[in-house]
């Protein structure tokens, strides 16, 4: 295991092939962005973790400012998108703002019993970044609406029942249930993981035409 | 000598002009032009991805198709259009530069559709007012990534001497270069390429010029393994192109390579490229380039409406592009931009330039 300190705003621990990603104190999202950049240039051309995991998220649940500030995180979002690396958020908290937009970047989400999700941004008389464009891809435009347009906190309980969380542990339970979920995870494929994440994101707004040329050059990639 | 840090000095593509000979076709009405009855081949011309493509081609006879054209057709098709088209452009684009002909040391033609001796080159020197002592070379036969290579010895030559300008004319009357058949093979070809034609003048920082990127350099990729899977056979009287089925595939799988090399030399990633300029090779190659550099469908939009609206116009296609990107005007200075363009060989040309 090794620890790379070079973040001002995050830690990262290399275990083989997960990286763990724990936040590690609360500041303004801007002052995150060049942690960020950092930590995504690293997992892309250094890292050889096939599995990366956010931890104490709830650390930088916070609600961003500007126009500028959503473009800035959006892109660095869609980074985490496009990793050739399976993405896993831990939600123990109050989970909104930034957070709320990380995990929904993220393949799986699992969190602890109690916590909450929340985007209340819209009532605010904004919008609550793009998780406008990802959230009902997981729960359908109903719930979507719901969330969106009451923002009141949104129990991890009912959001498994919805397949917005993949699983809701006891707080004394967090490692063996990561690592019991991890484990149906392995082993990671990273182009295959890669190219079926887009494909799979492609599909909501695709012609079934366009998926199969889609469909048959990523396959080609993947099989050479 | 970091090789980023070039601005103010080396060569820049200043301006580029382009223009398509032929009339406007929709591609859902060409089929029926050619009397195709084969509901396969139909589907052919009507899934390609394009939505209409300018052709020269004699007028539909009173059974509303296409008359046969003879090879001694297309031959003086390919010349005069060539020539025309080709001279349409230069004017045009040396008028925006306030340039003359004369202006010019270094002239390149690329052409892939026909086969002159004297080159286009000499035609253009003779109708345009050239100097007698201009560079010149015609690059003939090296198919859709020519424009590229017939960008390289412009840029060395200006590089080398400076406040030189140099001229790039790209001339594909693909009109002039296919048989129709009823097999699937020409099929594809036929329902894929359209006539185009580029002028782009390169040379130093020039005041008249806007938004200009510097070119920083280049990178080939060529994999002989596939030197049949494109390529003009004889078929007794015509040149017929021939496209392996495979090959865009065989494209996605090798150009990162090419890609990577090339923004190594500059330290440079993926991420690190604003605006992605390819050739319209067609649908599949597209795809297959989009996943295997995991760019998006918005990075290559210029390159997809290009496909949409013209097909495939062989060398000058990444042009047509960059043209469109340039109208968009939504560069910002630094901004980094990756040209491709692919052809037989099998082929992947690259140059990477700076705003």
């Amino acid at each position: 295991m090794s620890t790379l300190s070079e973040f001002q705003t995050l830690l990262l621990i290399e275990e083989e092939e997960k990286s763990w990603i724990e936040f590690t104190k609360t500041s303004p999202g801007k002052d995150r962005l060049p942690d960020l950049q950092k930590l995504l240039n690293y997992l892309e051309d250094i890292s050889t973790a096939r599995l990366i995991i956010f931890r104490n998220l709830d650390l930088f649940s916070q609600y961003l400012n500007s126009v500028d500030e959503f473009r800035y995180w959006e892109k660095v979002i869609e980074r985490l998108n496009r990793l050739p690396i399976i993405t896993i958020a831990i939600i123990d908290g109050a989970c909104f703002g930034v957070s709320l937009q990380i995990a929904l970047a993220c393949d799986f989400r699992l969190a602890s019993i109690g916590s909450t999700l929340q985007s209340s941004e819209v009532k605010q008389g904004y919008l609550p970044g793009m998780i406008i464009f990802r959230l009902a891809k997981f729960v359908g435009l109903g719930v979507a609406k719901r969330i969106l347009f009451m923002g009141l906190p949104y129990k991890v309980e009912d959001a498994f029942q919805v397949g917005l969380i993949e699983m809701v542990f006891s707080v004394n339970e967090e490692a063996t249930a990561v690592n019991e979920f991890i484990k149906l995870l392995l082993p990671v494929q990273p182009t295959a993981i890669q190219l079926t994440r887009r494909l799979l994101d492609e599909s909501f707004a695709s012609s079934y035409d366009e998926t199969v040329g889609h469909f048959i050059a990523a396959q080609y990639k993947c099989m050479n | 000598m970091n090789e980023k840090t070039h601005a103010g000095l080396g060569t820049y593509l200043l301006d580029v002009a382009t223009t398509n000979p032929g009339d406007k076709y929709w591609q859902r009405d060409l089929a029926s032009l050619f009397g195709v009855q084969d509901k396969k081949i139909a589907n052919i011309f009507t899934n390609s991805n394009i939505e209409s493509r300018y052709l020269s081609l004699p007028s539909a006879d009173n059974t509303g198709k296409i008359p046969e054209e003879t090879s001694l057709d297309l031959w003086h098709k390919h010349r005069n259009t060539s020539i025309e088209a080709g001279s349409k452009v230069i004017t045009e684009v040396l008028e925006r530069l306030n340039l003359k002909p004369t202006d010019i040391d270094y002239l390149v033609c690329v052409t892939s559709t026909g086969f002159l001796c004297p080159g286009l080159t000499a035609y253009f020197v003779k109708e345009l007012g050239f100097k007698s002592n201009i560079h010149r070379i015609d690059v003939v036969g090296m198919g859709c990534h020519g424009g590229l290579n017939g960008m390289q010895p412009i840029v060395n030559y200006c590089n080398q001497f400076n406040n030189s300008y140099g001229l790039l004319v790209c001339v594909e009357i693909c009109s002039a270069a296919y048989v129709f058949d009823t097999t699937i093979s020409t099929a594809v070809v036929n329902s894929l390429f359209g006539d185009g034609c580029t002028a782009a003048v390169f040379g130093p920082n020039h005041s008249a010029v806007k938004s200009r990127p510097q070119i920083l350099g280049f990178e080939s990729h060529i994999a002989t393994e596939e030197i049949s899977a494109m390529r003009f056979d004889f078929n007794g009287s015509k040149n017929s192109f021939y496209l392996d089925r495979n090959i865009p595939y065989v494209i996605g799988g090798q150009v990162d390579q090419p890609v990577k090399a090339l923004l190594k030399r500059f330290d440079l990633k993926v991420r690190d490229v604003s605006h992605w300029i390819v050739h319209s090779g067609g649908k599949k190659v597209l795809d297959s380039i989009k996943y295997a550099l995991n760019i998006s469908a918005h990075d290559i939009r210029h390159t997809v409406s290009v496909l949409n609206d013209h097909g495939n116009l062989s060398s000058g296609s990444f042009l047509f592009s960059y043209q469109r990107l340039i109208q968009e005007d939504r560069v910002d200075p630094g901004d980094y931009a990756l040209l491709m363009t692919m052809g037989p060989g099998m082929s992947i040309e690259c140059c990477l330039t700076q705003f």
